[in-house]
């Protein structure tokens, strides 16, 4: 396919569907997703030679990434359905206000130290689905709870979820991750900061960034620190986990110091500590659980043994756009993320019903929570990732992303280079996924332009982590649990702009790296 | 008087159900198809796929779920 000014601005036009029907018009994720699905389905028959053949292999390509989300999503909504059942929602959010007495301090808390530990479990917007509700029960509103979760777990996202995003970087380009891992950890653990101060501002105001920015400095510089130190020394898929895990004890550490302690709000409602231990116990499974699937390497062999993968065959476009044949992701259902949520789910009612926590009906109500938020989450995510799948097999996706590193100077294209990033994660909901988009173009630009390859693939891959939490299929996650599903475009309009500030600062951190450091690579 | 209620489909959360479902199993009906050469069906399933994307995309939504 050609390049020039109409071929890019045709594929472009699904992206432009989806935005303009969110940000303009406020309409659901799902109604703007299927929109955007046909504008690319038209798009590539009329344009880009799509035969109806590769337009359904595509959609069967979209449905078997969609399983893999939709497993966790249902599973995600199940749990938290179930805590929220339990009354432990309430219990968390009462005693929250014990620790501090600020409320910019507990929303950090929240919004920025626990929503990146749980993105080291699973992504997918699971952790703003998990974290947005205590923030509403804190008094914010839906919409502001999940911009905040959004916005403060997304520099954790390259190497959260055992970092996938990362190993999917290293597959696809061939470079280890010794070469990638030092730069993109630097990049993103410039972004920490922001993203905190970000978090605060919105939590309370700008009094409440003045309270806390050297707690926000300190437990940034920790962060940055850990993840940098796990990353270069080859443990990057612990780094992003491991870092939050690190910023939550310093911060608790320093809230006991007489220069930060706060004194409890008057309104604090410390729930004795043995049913507040039993009420966040799910949690508490789900990170054992989690972790021990993943790190124990007998356990992991075991469960994984069982898997399933589609065999995909070489599609072809009228105009030779070739997508080679593959085999999918394999799918295990053992050690799935969803399946290590399903399984706390059921060992965490078993403690609830012992307990006593759940009332009669409790189960009936739960169900239908959970099918009412999932039918709309489920449609959005199934119809954003066909979008991105028609777009990638016609390839609309690769003249996109050739246009916009042909038209952009060596010079300036660093700082360009965490846009495509994000403008991968964004389409598919995915930093993994805009891994492995656009790693290759991006190595091959880089070299062909004579620029730092590792520093223009840390720039991809950080715009990816911060970009995907702005994906539509993220975001319709995320709203699933606190009653705004069909309003997501009330949370796009406010998450857009304050989420390009972190990619901003990394654009610029990138540009200035490459006009110092000079070529290499 | 009652006012007169109003009979138009909208695509309530309850209705997106079936939608989901459908969504879901249509296009693994469809790689069979696909693989068993039988591209008539093929071609249904994949009409069908798209009047459910149509069916999201112009039903009114019941704000009321």
């Amino acid at each position: 396919m050609p390049l020039n000014l109409l071929t890019w601005l045709l594929s472009l036009l699904p992206l432009v569907v989806v935005m303009v029907l969110m940000l303009g018009f406020r309409a659901s994720g799902k109604r703007a997703s299927a929109a955007g699905w046909v504008s690319a389905v038209l798009v590539s028959l009329l344009a880009f030679g799509g035969t109806w053949k590769v337009l359904a292999y595509a959609q069967v390509k979209a449905l078997w990434m969609s399983l893999d989300v939709l497993y966790i999503v249902w599973g995600a909504l199940l749990l938290y359905n179930l805590v929220h059942e339990a009354g432990a929602i309430q219990a968390i959010s009462a005693w929250l206000p014990s620790v501090s007495g600020d409320k910019a301090v507990q929303v950090l808390l929240v919004s920025w130290l626990m929503v990146s530990f749980l993105q080291g479990m699973g992504g997918f917007g699971v952790p703003m689905a998990v974290c947005a509700p205590i923030l509403v029960g804190m008094g914010y509103s839906p919409v502001l709870a999940v911009v905040m979760t959004a916005i403060g777990h997304a520099w954790a996202v390259n190497f959260g979820s055992m970092a996938t995003a990362f190993q999917a970087l290293m597959a696809v380009t061939g470079l280890s991750g010794a070469i990638l891992a030092p730069k993109a950890a630097v990049l993103l653990g410039l972004a920490i900061l922001p993203s905190g101060m970000i978090v605060a501002v919105l939590g309370n105001g700008w009094k409440g960034l003045r309270h806390t920015f050297p707690l926000l400095c300190l437990v940034s510089l920790v962060m940055g620190m850990v993840q940098y130190f796990l990353a270069v020394n080859g443990l990057w898929n612990l780094a992003a986990t491991t870092a939050s895990l690190a910023g939550l004890l310093v911060m608790l550490l320093l809230l006991r110091l007489p220069r930060f302690r706060q004194k409890p709000a008057a309104s604090a409602q410390s729930a004795p500590s043995s049913d507040l231990l039993i009420m966040v116990s799910p949690y508490l499974i789900l990170m054992l659980v989690g972790f021990a699937v993943v790190l124990i390497p007998p356990l992991n062999a075991f469960l994984g043994r069982t898997a399933f993968s589609l065999t995909l065959p070489e599609l072809s476009t009228k105009l030779g756009w070739i997508t080679a044949a593959e085999q999918t992701r394999p799918f295990h259902p053992f050690s799935h993320p969803g399946s290590i949520l399903l399984f706390t789910v059921l060992v965490s009612w078993l403690i609830y019903s012992r307990k006593g926590y759940l009332s009669e009906g409790a189960g009936r109500r739960i169900t239908r929570n959970v099918v009412r938020s999932a039918g709309d989450a489920s449609l959005g995510v199934i119809a954003m990732v066909g979008v991105a799948a028609v777009m990638t097999t016609s390839g609309m996706t690769n003249l996109l992303a050739r246009g916009l590193s042909q038209s952009i100077s060596k010079t300036l294209y660093p700082a360009m280079a965490p846009f495509i990033g994000v403008l991968g994660a964004f389409l598919t909901g995915s930093n993994n996924n805009s891994n492995v988009l656009f790693g290759v173009l991006q190595m091959e630009t880089a070299r062909l332009m004579g620029l730092d390859v590792p520093l223009i693939l840390a720039a991809q891959t950080a715009g990816g982590s911060l970009g995907s939490v702005m994906s539509p299929a993220k975001v319709i996650v995320g709203c699933s649990t606190v009653g705004l599903s069909q309003k997501e475009g009330l949370v796009m309009r406010r998450l857009v702009l304050l989420d390009l500030i972190p990619v901003l600062i990394v654009a610029a951190v990138a540009l200035l790296w490459s006009l110092l450091g000079g070529a290499g690579g | 008087m009652k006012p007169k209620q109003n009979h138009l489909p909208t695509l309530s959360m309850r209705a997106s159900f079936p939608l989901l479902i459908l969504e879901l199993s249509l296009p693994l009906c469809l790689f069979a198809a696909l693989n068993s050469e039988k591209m008539m069906l093929a071609k249904l399933l994949f009409g069908l796929i798209t009047a459910g994307m149509l069916a999201i995309l112009i039903l009114p939504e019941n704000p009321k779920g």
